[in-house]
């Protein structure tokens, strides 16, 4: 039997053919490894590497003011939903997504737990909407100041742009 | 000789039907763009704001300004910021507007008075615009305020975990997290310079907008004898 033959494992060394298939077995092994290997990184990060983040901003506030602002635009190309999960930004204290919303003439702000970028879609974060909020800021803040900002997908990987401190962004 | 007689009886009552469908036609006035009037004005009741250690600002100080007056906290990040740029510019517009009217006073009222001191609000208005008030008080006091204009806020704040919603006119619980938001009216409430409340400016708001239609609404005002 063939499979009888292949397994045992006295048999297979047995005779110097079966030597060679099993060399052959273990480079071809080798080599798949070697080619799959650059794809699975590139699985672990291809949120990250499918969103594109565009005319990020912090809007310069007052000097007594502890929380501040960030706005930009996201470009979900690939073809799969991406779900920032955490963000986290350099300089700030906390970082969290929220959104305004006027509801029944109240101005209300809702925490975001995750912002889901569908595929495809274009999600801009503007001034009474979604927003970036960055709590206790640990430096006076100044125009064209930089702040890299960390975006956590729900898959793990991590994507950082920088913003910019603007008074305003037409 | 008769046709005469019926030509002009009917150039009369042809005059007469032309009168009565334009005039209307040429009294329409630009419509208002976000302000919506009361359909009768509210005197301010007896009010004691703080503007600063100091200084206390009640009805009398309405009087003789076209006053705006937005509601909100300078913990917040988004529209608060949003709405004080508008009211800066608006503020700015209307002073580089020559007018035989009375000025326009924008006041900026906090609802959160245990972390907005009066020198930190007017910290914060300061950079928006140098004249805008800004003003706070207990919390019975900005309840009734707040209340007056039709206007309701809340708090949500976490405390060991529990998140507890504080309504308005009551004081924060001690020990709670300091992160926490006011809800508060999107609102901007319109006071004549006769400290009564006339009306109010409907989000979304835009600074253009809203001295347009202040503006119309200041040419129908008959100033009352101060």
């Amino acid at each position: 039997m063939l499979s009888g033959k292949l397994f045992n494992r006295k048999n297979f060394h047995d005779h110097p053919r079966d030597d060679r298939l099993m060399t052959a077995i273990k480079k071809i092994a080798v080599l798949t490894a070697a080619l799959l290997l650059p794809l699975f990184c590139f699985a672990v990060n291809s949120s990250a590497a499918s969103l594109k983040v565009e005319d990020a901003w912090i809007k310069l506030a007052p000097p007594t003011a502890t929380s501040h602002a960030g706005y930009l635009r996201l470009i979900n190309n690939s073809k799969q939903a991406l779900a920032i999960s955490h963000i986290s930004a350099t300089g700030y204290a906390h970082a969290m997504l929220h959104q305004t919303k006027i509801v029944k003439d109240k101005a209300q702000m809702d925490h975001l737990q995750v912002l889901e970028v569908p595929a495809g879609a274009v999600i801009a974060l503007t001034p009474g909407a979604i927003h970036l909020m960055l709590m206790n800021p640990q430096q006076p803040q100044k125009v064209n100041d930089q702040v890299t900002i960390t975006l956590e997908f729900s898959d793990g990987t991590q994507q950082k742009f920088v913003a910019l401190v603007q008074a305003n962004h037409e | 000789m008769n046709n005469k007689w019926a030509w002009l009886i009917l150039a009369v009552i042809a005059l007469a039907v032309g009168v009565k469908i334009s005039l209307p036609l040429l009294a329409t006035e630009a419509p208002l763009h976000s302000a919506q009037l009361l359909p009768a004005t509210k005197a301010l009741p007896e009010i004691r704001l703080e503007k600063d250690k100091t200084g206390i600002f009640t009805a009398e100080n309405f009087k003789g300004h076209w006053n705006l007056i937005f509601f909100g906290f300078t913990n917040c990040p988004d529209f608060c910021p949003l709405e004080l740029q508008k009211l800066g510019k608006l503020l700015q517009l209307s002073q580089q507007t020559q007018q035989a009217n009375f000025p326009v006073q924008v006041i900026f009222i906090s609802l959160d008075p245990e972390r907005d001191s009066p020198e930190k609000i007017n910290a914060y208005t300061g950079f928006f615009h140098p004249q805008i008030v800004g003003l706070s008080s207990s919390n019975p006091e900005l309840v009734k305020v707040a209340h007056f204009f039709g206007s309701d806020y809340s708090r949500k704040a976490t405390k060991a975990g529990a998140l507890l919603n504080i309504p308005a006119g009551i004081d924060m619980p001690d020990n709670v997290d300091n992160n926490y938001q006011v809800d508060h009216s999107a609102r901007i409430y319109i006071v004549n310079p006769e400290s009564s409340y006339i009306g109010s400016f409907a989000p979304p708001h835009n600074a253009e907008h809203m001295w347009g239609d202040l503006q119309l609404i200041m040419s129908k005002h008959k100033p009352a004898v101060l």
